[in-house]
């Protein structure tokens, strides 16, 4: 169905800008507002999810190789449920999509410009996309190569950067809450680690597989590191109580960078640099949505659908919240049972079980 | 056709779109760079007086202007580089709002650079002034935050020949004085941060309005004969309640142990031949460090650690001496006697007025995580009973150019 | 049209018996008659009504002799000696002798001193020859004619290269003539793999086009798209080469060129080297050449010829103009207008200042400079070299200082506009980019005056995605980028020393990838290997 093919490399790099770029801003304040000075350790508990993740959808490629995640569907389950099943992972990609250009807006609004209308950020960027899908997969997974190494050099920037305001002992004490405490937070960051599990709509489109379990898991990993070091950088600067009372701690944390005490304030630049990694996590999952939804209906191609999927996701963010502390609870308590606990884990994992027990006979057949 | 409509659309829309949201030309601006927040009283209830100062660019550049538009640009005399204005609301958000009745410009507070509170204000708790500059994008967590001595819109209304703005003028005493002497610049982020701790007091330097020594006559004709110095810190209790204020010499032992010190310069005594000369040592490093231990009566020891690297910067006195190392180590013995002292003062004085601003609790709950808890509800109570102890070891590293004074005399020196 | 073209090519080797490759003919065929005086009719038909051409008969032992060709087209001299060939030395028994059929043969096996001859059967063909500037000579009684290739059209030397200048390297440029031009390149590279297709294009204008490429580099994929693409023109006049490069290159609409065309041989024959096919066209002084990538037109010649140090840095300059000179007037407006914080303490007192008096908001200021200062370059292109002066004056002196003083604009974004112009202009060879960054910063201004550094961002990404997606013959435009080649940046991001970049651009040279075997520079190891006797010496000691 996809007629571009990517290399494992640029897979690895959509990744990670998937799995980075919203959890940045708003992962931070989430976590230490729940355990304070140890919000670092359960970024890194959170990649053992994404790593369990990675392990559930490329052991479901193996078995059903040259086949998205929509398409095996079927094959486990059953025709009927299998469909039902992929209308559902497409309603998901579409929501989780329309968060995402929701956090994009939110956040620009609260930042940059907050007397332009979310709707001019959330129409400019989805238009953006429609005309990056449209030129195909294999052009914006370049693209995002190469912006990738931006946003990471921005990243390490701005945790690095305000080095004159760090005292590490804010750090101390270590691991001062409860393991069950720990576990409990890492599920909110690992419900954004668990994104991870799109990769089961590109895998087909790879020029090559071999490498990716390993790429993948790497990217995972190095997203833990980043995320923990905002974390660790965030809370040596502001402490973990402060950090946790902070709206977008990472943003906050780029506003305290002053170069040479002239330039200072360089946070916009900042941000946008990262929103450029949102836009692309908003293409992953229109991409995905749209591929899905060819894939269910058995349509030859997906770029038709792409209008009409991008408008609905439009729609949807723009009456998903009533604002941004809704959102912020959404994140915190609902968030993770529709992410990390059904769709990013849990439904891949049964998928597994089920399909071991499914003898690959039958799979031929149909 | 088909390309060039939308084309058109493409290049002619945008124009019509320019200026639709959030756009602010540069010089409708009024370029607000430091803040004075005071108690007021509004009607019995207590309210907030905000007092800024705003700048106009208009007279910065005249000069330029006129010369390069030969005259294009007319002045009003009168005009001055930055004016303040102040308003009262039961916030500091409504009190600001207020002042656009009465002002042309769109305050922005992008470039705000100082937050000054009034004593009364701090005395009753900054909590509460706090949130507006945290929550706003515009202010920023590192705004420098000061307390005067009285109020502190007198502070920004101060006019000075030294200077065109007060807040301009201490931020850059911050910047470049920061760990001087007693001079502790305290950003937003450091103050919420104590906050936060609900265990170690915060701080914040003191401004005061003080005679300017040097006035010519002139300026004193103009009445423009004050100045503005930084005297010392204010200490807060965990509420953020102003308690009492430390004053330099108190501000001084306290840098010490909270690792501030920067280019600190001390004066000792140097006895030679039963003569008193004075020589003056700078500081080229420092590090200290504290130690917690329980005590035998269960409660926490602590034992705070300095050590100090000086230079010699001056010798004021006739005598040799710095060339012989036996010297150079009494000298060494004599600074760390002077900042002994100094820190003492400091506990002392925070252990009088019940701060703990060295942050003696989180040191405990860093290092003793387990007898923590039994401490944590009253070390309120504990901490002006707590035994601290005081070590320094000091390094003299060098004597910069000279050896020792010229036409200085060994007889002379008694030696 | 490429069946007609095969069977051209088919027919013309069938003639063509000497000299080297022929023109293929794509043209209505009517054999020539064995009459003299049917051929002159038809050729004064079919060039009736035009003053310049030249019809010349003359007899050898009573044969009768038509020569026909344009006036000014070929020397005087070089006729001169035609006619004194013919007239003065064909001895008149031999010419009896043979065959009537066969005269024409033997007068250019034996009696015609000129290198490129041939013998035509086709009027269509000898009209066409005509046209293009060769000499034809019909003999009575003979189903044949001869073309003469003694062509000497009106042409400028070899001069400097005007729009791509070096300082350093090779200081020849192309000329109009496509023969100095492919003797450039083939002069360089004198390789028999250099092949070279001969193309004639244009219903009206029979403007030769010549494909050059390297047999054994070249991806023939590549070359075989240019052949499709190049036989695909039906037009019908190609006056220039960017006509060609119009017609054939991938995308209509876009504002980045994908062929590039250069005045520098040296250029040409580096990119050959590369796998790259060039096409020269018969009156044009810019060779193309493809698949072109976008970095190509940030390098310049001069790159490959200083230092590579300092080309790395110099290549970095290059990149910082292009951001400068596409974003800066940008940057500039989104920062007064939007994000006031970000410009630092003094500067922001200083801009809003000068900004105080000015009448207009920011971006209608900066669009107002920004066309006053396209005007300008446009003028100064257009008028005579005389009056250059003048607007250079009017342009810096009166328009700039006086649109300050009357406070039309503010002096600080003269300065911006100023900057954007001369990162502008140090954009490398690459004119056709430099003309594409004048609407790009166009349309970057716009957007960062509508939503800020985020339009501006916003702008710049959809100019990314457009030029990833773009391919130059197949090739990827963006391409050691995106697709990320790492180990083709050596030669585009940074520049390695020449022997360390061993392979030609994977994606576009097809078959003899590695480029250069040479081992890297080191100082002699072994002791025979030193002639010196110093040295020797040295070692000797050192060793003990």
């Amino acid at each position: 169905m996809e007629p571009g093919k990517i290399s494992e490399r640029q897979l690895a790099f959509l990744m990670v800008t998937v799995l980075i770029t919203t959890a940045i801003f708003w992962a931070p304040q989430l976590a230490c507002r729940a355990v304070e000075q140890d919000a670092w350790i359960t970024a890194h508990m959170a990649s053992v999810w994404g790593i369990l993740s990675v392990l559930v959808i490329i052991a479901l490629a193996r078995r059903y190789p040259g086949l998205t995640l929509i398409e095996y569907l079927p094959l486990i389950l059953g025709k009927p449920l299998g469909k039902i099943f992929g209308a559902l992972y497409i309603f998901w990609f579409l929501s989780q999509g329309a968060v995402i250009i929701l956090q994009f807006a939110y956040f620009l609004n609260i930042t940059l410009m907050p007397n332009t209308p979310t709707a001019v950020f959330m129409v400019t960027v989805i238009a953006l996309c429609f005309y990056a899908l449209r030129s195909g997969l294999e052009v914006w997974a370049r693209v995002n190569e190469i912006l990738l190494f931006i946003a990471v050099l921005t990243i390490v920037a701005v945790i690095v950067l305000p080095f004159d305001n760090m005292d590490f002992s804010r750090l101390l004490p270590l691991a001062d809450h409860s393991p069950g405490q720990l576990i409990y937070t890492s599920t909110n960051s690992a419900s954004w680690r668990g994104e991870v599990i799109i990769a089961g709509m590109f895998i087909p489109a790879l020029a090559s597989f071999r490498h990716t379990p390993r790429n993948l898991i790497i990217s995972v990993v190095l997203v833990g590191f980043i995320v923990a070091a905002v974390e660790i950088s965030a809370v040596a600067v502001f402490g973990g109580v402060l950090t946790g009372q902070k709206e977008f701690p990472f943003f906050s944390l780029a506003r305290m960078i002053s170069i040479a005490r002239i330039f200072d304030r360089l946070e916009v630049l900042i941000v946008i640099t990262l929103l450029l990694g949102t836009f692309f996590k908003i293409c992953a999952f229109l991409y995905c949505s749209t591929l899905g939804a060819a894939q269910v209906f058995g349509f030859k191609d997906y770029q038709f659908l792409l209008l009409p999927l991008s408008v609905l996701m439009l729609a949807l963010a723009n009456n998903f919240f009533r604002g941004i502390p809704d959102m912020t609870d959404f994140l915190t308590h609902v968030f993770p049972g529709t992410a990390l606990f059904s769709a990013e884990l849990v439904i891949p994992l049964f998928l597994y079980l089920i399909a071991i027990f499914r003898p690959l006979k039958q799979v031929k057949e149909s | 056709m088909k390309r060039i409509i939308p084309a058109l659309f493409i290049m002619i829309l945008p124009i019509l779109f320019y200026g639709c949201w959030d756009r602010r030309e540069i010089s409708d601006l009024g370029l607000v760079v430091g803040a004075a927040v005071d108690q007021a009283e509004l009607a019995g209830k207590t309210g907030v007086e905000i007092t800024l100062q705003v700048a106009n660019p208009v007279v910065m550049t005249a000069g330029q202007g006129a010369a390069a538009g030969g005259g294009g640009t007319g002045v009003i005399s009168g005009m001055v580089p930055f004016w303040t204005i102040s308003e009262t609301g039961e916030t500091i958000r409504s009190a600001i709002s207020k002042t656009n009745y009465r002002i042309p410009r769109h305050l922005f507070w992008g470039h705000n650079r100082v937050i000054i509170y009034g004593d009364k204000a701090a005395r009753s708790g900054l909590v509460p002034f706090l949130d507006r500059i945290t929550r706003g994008i515009e202010s920023r967590d590192n705004n420098f935050i000061a307390v005067s001595k009285g109020d502190a819109g007198k502070i920004l209304e101060l006019e000075s020949p030294a200077f065109q703005s007060t807040a301009l003028a201490l931020n850059s005493i911050f910047l470049d004085k920061d760990g001087w002497q007693g001079i502790l610049a305290v950003d937003l982020a450091d103050f919420e941060y104590r906050l936060g701790t609900g265990i170690t007091s915060p701080l914040a330097p003191v401004v005061e309005v003080i005679p300017q020594t040097s006035a010519l006559f002139k300026e004193k004709q103009a009445g423009l004969i004050n100045t503005v110095a930084i005297t010392g810190l204010a200490a807060f209790d965990p509420d953020g309640r102003l308690v009492d204020y430390f004053n330099e010499r108190e501000s001084m032992g306290l840098l010490w142990v909270m690792n501030r010190v920067k280019n600190r310069e001390m004066t000792i005594p140097h006895f030679a031949g039963g003569i008193e000369e004075h020589i003056s040592l700078r500081q080229v490093n420092a590090k200290s460090k504290m130690d917690v231990s329980i005590g035998d009566d269960g409660l926490p020891v602590f034992e705070i650690k300095t050590q100090a690297r000086f230079d010699v910067m001056e010798h004021f006195g006739a005598s040799r001496g710095l060339s012989d190392v036996s010297v150079i180590y009494d000298l060494e013995k004599m600074a760390a006697s002077q900042m002994i002292n100094e820190i003492e003062a400091a506990v002392k004085r925070s252990q009088q007025i019940n701060t703990d601003v060295f942050g003696l609790g989180e040191e405990v709950q860093r290092q003793l995580r387990r007898e923590w808890p039994q401490y944590k509800e009253h070390w309120r109570e504990i901490y002006p009973i707590v035994n601290v102890t005081i070590e320094c070891e000091t390094r003299i590293r060098d004597r910069q150019l000279a050896v020792e004074p010229p036409g200085s005399r060994t007889e002379g020196a008694g030696q | 049209m490429l069946r007609l073209f095969q069977k051209v090519n088919r027919k013309a080797k069938k003639i063509a018996s000497s000299g080297p490759k022929q023109v293929p003919l794509p043209h209505a065929f009517k054999d020539i008659s064995s009459s003299l005086a049917d051929n002159e009719a038809y050729l004064r038909q079919e060039f009736v009504d035009i003053s310049d051409i030249i019809f010349r008969q003359f007899y050898v032992a009573e044969v009768k002799f038509l020569a026909v060709w344009f006036d000014g087209l070929i020397n005087n001299r070089v006729s001169h000696d035609i006619f004194r060939a013919l007239m003065l030395d064909i001895p008149e028994g031999q010419l009896l002798e043979v065959a009537k059929e066969k005269r024409a043969e033997l007068i250019n096996k034996s009696f015609l001193p000129f290198y490129r001859t041939s013998q035509v059967t086709d009027l269509g063909e000898i009209k066409r020859w005509i046209l293009m500037s060769k000499m034809v000579l019909l003999v009575d009684g003979c189903p044949s004619a001869l073309m003469i290739d003694a062509e000497d059209r009106p042409q400028r030397p070899i001069a400097e290269p005007v729009i791509e200048p070096s300082v350093v390297g090779p200081h020849d440029s192309f000329t109009e003539n496509i023969r100095i031009n492919t003797a450039l390149i083939r002069s360089r590279l004198g390789d028999a793999m250099l092949k070279s297709e001969d193309y004639i294009i244009g219903r009206r204008s029979n403007t030769l086009v010549t494909l050059l490429y390297v047999a054994d580099i070249a991806n023939p994929k590549i070359v075989e798209e240019a052949r499709r693409r190049l036989s695909r023109i039906d037009t019908d006049g190609i006056i220039d080469s960017s006509h060609i490069r119009e017609l054939i290159q991938d995308r209509a609409y876009s504002l980045f060129p994908t062929m590039k065309s250069t005045e520098r041989p040296d250029i040409v024959v580096a990119d050959l080297l590369e796998g790259r096919f060039a096409l020269v066209v018969d009156g044009s002084p810019q060779v193309l050449t493809a698949p072109s990538i976008f970095i190509e037109f940030l390098q310049a010649a001069d790159d490959y010829y200083i230092n590579p140090m300092v080309a790395w840095f110099i290549r970095a300059l290059r990149y910082m103009s292009i951001f400068i000179a596409t974003n800066l007037p940008g940057i500039y407006v989104a920062l007064v207008t939007f994000h006031h914080e970000m410009i630092p303490i003094p500067l922001v007192f200083s801009i809003a200042g000068a900004r105080e008096t000015v009448p207009f908001p920011a971006y209608f200021d900066a669009l107002f400079l920004l066309i006053i200062f396209e005007l300008l370059w446009e003028s100064s292109i257009r008028l005579p070299r005389v009056v250059g002066a003048a607007i250079n004056i009017v342009g810096a002196l009166i328009l700039g200082q006086a649109a300050v003083q009357s406070n039309l604009v503010s002096p600080t974004l003269v300065i911006v506009i100023a900057i954007s112009a001369v990162a502008n202009f140090s954009l490398g060879s690459g004119y056709a980019l430099a003309l594409s960054v004048r609407v790009i910063r166009l349309a970057i201004l716009t957007a960062g005056g509508i939503l800020g550094l985020y339009g501006i961002a916003l702008t710049s990404l959809a100019f990314l995605i457009h030029m990833a997606g773009l391919r130059s013959f197949g090739v990827p435009y963006f391409e050691p980028l995106a697709p990320l080649i790492l180990k083709e940046t050596k030669d585009t991001l940074y520049r390695s020393p020449r022997w360390d970049v061993t392979d030609r651009p994977a994606l576009i040279a097809g078959n003899d990838i590695t480029r250069d075997n040479t081992p890297p520079p080191a100082p002699p190891t072994d002791n025979s290997s030193s002639s010196d006797p110093g040295s020797k010496k040295h070692s000797r000691r050192g060793g003990r």
